[in-house]
Parts: structure tokens; C-alpha cells; sequence
């Protein structure tokens, strides 16, 4: 077995992956899923050490259920949970494991600690759609089935970041959106490591027309906390994502985007100027 | 409801005042919430120095309305609230 090093960075945020005792197709597998990401070099990075353990489930999977995914945050000790993973990391220290069973997955782990992170980085991870037009930055927010993977699969001409979740981080009096390595319906939506300044937020309304409608700043805070996934269910935390909401509104324009399913709408987003 | 008991906001609860709308986020069910002006006054009001029957009064003070029609309307909201786990009432101020 091979002990690989994998130096991620998303959105600037470091973490360090040490694939302990992964056989080759799951090892290789990660290495390329993630390999936009790689950073050069390790910085202060949390590292969590990786290792695959036979054995039964962590959560028993009941067929139609939601998918569970457990976590808590006590004493700066984060414990997650899922049906094929269950990892822990020590927040103060920057040190934690994740354990897999041989069909598990990275995933989940690492987008629950992602979304911790971004908190202490300024970020939210937002269950929002990306994407960068002529090196602008659009997200696309909404509860599923909203329409985020549609207005992604509309802007394939263009960077798609992701179709399902996106980073937006406060940059002075602006905000920039990051790609993130996590994919949610398109299978074509590249895992793309990019970033640009944000120039709108827009809250999905699927309609019969395109058009732009105003958003009141605290409905716009309020709508956009309801797409931040993982941490709202720490109390210590909601303040925080109400916070960093309410900058984000502050720095970029929001609106409700009422679209149908044509390309359409960016003619409506273009004359934002 | 008592009206001398103390509401303060309950561990579990977010908030931030938006343009003068509360929005406050409860983190058991994950709700998000956008309180009108009003409500917002009687949420900023309800730090737990502050009894509901001296809300009450404030509210009086700031708004044309009568002190029985006050201290109901406040007395509903507030047992909202506390209904949603969004207020704990307190039976001394906090200081």
C-alpha cells in the first residue's frame, strides 16, 4: 500500500489528506478527482489522516430516507457521521481521521469541513450554483429543485463552478466566488478550480419569463442562510452565517432571477451593466 | 404569561437586524425568520434587562397604541417565540 499526501485548497482554505491505506483505484480515483485543487505546497493546513476499514455500516441505510449526514461540533472537536464514513477532527489541534468502509467516500467529510472552515475564513459554503461570465462572478441560489442544475446546464458556454455548491468570501468590501471540488447533478459540470469577483446574487424563480425582481436586504439575508448547508445546526454557529449573510448582501446585488429553460435570462442579467 | 418574567434570546438562536428587520435564524430546525419592524423593536427589546410588561411600555412610548393594546400584542409575540424556542423567559434581569 502507498501513503499519498494530498495538499487541497479550496477557496485558500488548506487541508491536507493522508491516504494511509487506500488501495490503488481508490487512491487514484481521489487524486484525480481532486487534482484541480492540489496546492503546491502545504501551509497551516488541518491534516486528516484517511484509512479504509472493513466492516458493517455506521448508519444502517433505510431506502427513501434523506441522506444522513451526522455532525456536530463540541468542546472544538467535530464529529461526522455518514453511512460509510465516520471521522472526526480536532478543530484547535488541526489534526483529525476519517475512516472509510471500502465503499465509502471522502465527499461528504469533506464538504461538512469545508463548511466549517469557510466560518473561520470569512467564506460560507453556499448550496448555490456558479458561474464566471466574461470574469464576472454569478451565483445561483435556491432550496433543490429550484433550478440550479438547470441554469448550469444553460451556461456551459461559460465556467461552470459547480451546480450545486459554491464558496463566497468577504474580500474587503467585496466578495469573490470560489469553484469547490463537490458536484451535485450535472455529470458534466467540471469540478473547476476558479475564481472571480461576484457580481450578483440571484435567488431562483422558475417562471414563463426572464426578469429581474428586487429583494428586500433582510429577505435576501434570511433566503440566503437557508442555503448554507452543515454548520446552521450549531447554535454558536447561526450567528455567525447571519453575520457573513448580511455582509454579503451588503457588497453584492441580489435578486430574484424568474426564468424558464433557455439561456435566455443572461440577457436580463446583462443589463445589470 | 407572566408578565414580569424576562425574555431573552435562546441559546440556539442567530439573529442580525437587516435594514431594521430582525432576521433570525433558529439552529435546531434550521428556520430562517424576518421579523417587520415591530417585532424587530420588541426582539431588540428582549435582551433580557427588560420585563414584558416594561417592553410593553417602551412600545407605548414609541408607537401610537394604547398600554392594554400594547402589553397583549406584546404578550402574544413574545409567547411566539418562546413557543419557538427563539425566547427563554427569565424570572430576574440579566445585568
Amino acid at each position: 500500500m502507498t501513503v499519498s499526501t494530498l495538499n487541497l485548497s479550496i477557496a485558500d482554505i488548506p487541508v491536507t489528506l493522508r491516504l494511509n491505506n487506500l488501495d490503488e483505484p481508490m487512491r487514484a480515483r481521489l487524486l484525480e478527482r481532486y487534482a484541480p485543487f492540489v496546492a503546491a505546497a502545504p501551509s497551516k493546513a488541518i491534516s486528516i489522516d484517511v484509512q479504509v476499514e472493513p466492516g458493517p455500516e455506521y448508519i444502517q441505510f433505510e431506502p427513501a430516507e434523506t441522506w444522513q449526514i451526522k455532525n456536530t461540533v463540541q468542546a472544538g472537536r467535530l464529529e461526522f457521521e455518514s453511512y460509510m464514513e465516520k471521522g472526526w477532527v480536532d478543530l484547535t489541534a488541526g489534526h483529525g481521521a476519517l475512516t472509510l468502509r471500502p465503499k465509502g467516500d471522502t465527499e461528504n467529510f469533506l464538504r461538512v469541513l469545508y463548511a466549517r472552515q469557510c466560518l473561520d475564513h470569512g467564506a460560507l459554503l453556499l448550496h448555490a450554483s456558479g458561474v464566471i461570465r466574461q470574469g464576472k462572478g454569478y451565483v445561483f441560489f435556491g432550496p433543490s429543485g429550484s433550478g440550479k442544475t438547470t441554469i448550469s446546464e444553460l451556461s456551459l458556454d461559460h465556467t461552470v463552478l459547480s451546480d450545486d455548491l459554491v464558496i463566497v468570501k468577504k474580500c474587503g468590501r467585496t466578495c469573490r466566488v470560489y469553484g469547490v471540488p463537490f458536484r451535485g447533478d450535472l455529470p458534466e459540470a467540471p469540478r473547476t478550480n476558479a475564481e472571480a469577483d461576484l457580481r450578483g446574487l440571484f435567488m431562483l424563480v422558475k417562471a414563463d419569463e426572464h426578469r429581474l425582481a428586487p429583494v428586500s436586504a433582510p429577505e435576501a439575508v434570511a433566503r440566503l442562510a437557508a442555503c448554507v448547508p452543515f454548520v446552521m445546526s450549531q447554535p454558536a454557529n447561526a450567528g455567525r452565517v447571519a453575520e457573513l449573510c448580511a455582509d454579503m448582501v451588503a457588497s453584492a446585488p441580489v435578486f430574484a432571477l424568474h426564468f424558464r429553460r433557455e439561456a435566455g435570462f443572461w440577457s436580463v442579467i446583462d443589463e445589470l451593466g | 404569561m407572566n408578565s414580569d418574567k424576562y425574555p431573552v434570546p435562546h441559546p440556539q438562536v442567530g439573529a442580525r437586524v437587516v435594514d431594521g428587520e430582525a432576521v433570525v435564524i433558529l439552529a435546531d430546525s434550521g428556520n430562517v425568520n424576518v421579523f417587520n419592524p415591530a417585532g424587530t423593536r420588541i426582539w431588540e427589546l428582549a435582551d433580557g434587562s427588560r420585563s414584558v410588561r416594561q417592553i410593553a411600555d417602551a412600545i407605548v412610548a414609541e408607537y401610537e397604541v394604547t398600554p392594554d393594546a400594547a402589553l397583549q400584542d406584546v404578550t402574544e409575540f413574545v409567547q411566539k417565540l418562546v413557543d419557538a424556542r427563539a425566547l427563554t423567559l427569565q424570572d430576574t434581569p440579566k445585568l
